[in-house]
């Protein structure tokens, strides 16, 4: 559903997006968005770190610390 | 602004970046990193342990990889560090020998200059007071 809201834009160009946005959004202090500049429009939508693609990606697999000796040995091993 | 902490990441906790519902504390691992709350510096020769592992796995997982190992590239928040002259200049000072690759692993910790390492071998308490953070 589409929701709009009317805000004063301060001095430097600062505006507050309103908390239950943010929270639907998962934007956080720290978050990174990207602003899109269309005319008289301006697109705003967070900026997905590119861990986050990777999240899920070795699902279903393991790497256990014995995987992790094994492999360290290999390193070294002629 | 003050600096960001950085933290090293062995390769099992590398690992479970990958994965949906990891130990908590890798979980909030995860959204530091991605929160830019800390900078994760990754050595490569963890990159390549998992690498090793996943070759063996078959060429899906091959794949799969590869996808983690771009996307660790152009991350911010992620170095990847290699073991190069500024760590072997650390390792000759030392007095004793460790296993090779911890001291790789440890010294990348001294280059950046930071305490912090996610694993759960807790010989490295043994170099210079790091701290292992456990899960």
């Amino acid at each position: 559903m589409e929701e709009k809201i009317e805000q004063k834009v301060s001095s430097n160009g600062r505006i507050v997006i309103p908390k239950k946005w943010r929270e639907e959004m998962d934007l956080k202090d720290g978050s990174i968005i990207e602003l899109e500049y269309e005319g008289s429009i301006i697109k705003l939508k967070k900026k997905k770190h590119p861990l986050e693609d990777c999240i899920g990606l070795f699902e279903g697999t393991e790497f256990t610390e014995e995987d992790h000796k094994n492999a360290k040995k290999s390193l070294w091993r002629t | 602004m003050p600096e960001k902490k950085h933290v090293i990441l062995n390769a099992v906790a590398l690992f479970y970046l990958q994965i949906q519902d990891p130990p908590k504390i890798l979980k909030e691992l995860q959204s530091d990193i991605i929160t830019g709350k800390i900078t994760a510096v990754i050595p490569t020769i963890a990159i390549s342990e998992i690498l090793w592992k996943k070759r063996k796995e078959g060429e899906e997982q091959l794949e799969k990889l590869k996808i983690a190992y771009s996307k660790w590239k152009e991350a911010h928040n992620i170095i990847i560090d290699g073991f190069d002259i500024k760590i072997l200049d650390k390792m000759v000072e030392l007095k004793r020998s460790y296993e090779l690759h911890d001291e790789i692993i440890a010294l990348t910790c001294h280059k950046y200059k930071t305490k912090t390492i996610y694993t759960n071998d807790s010989k490295f308490k043994d170099f210079w007071g790091l701290n292992p953070v456990s899960w």
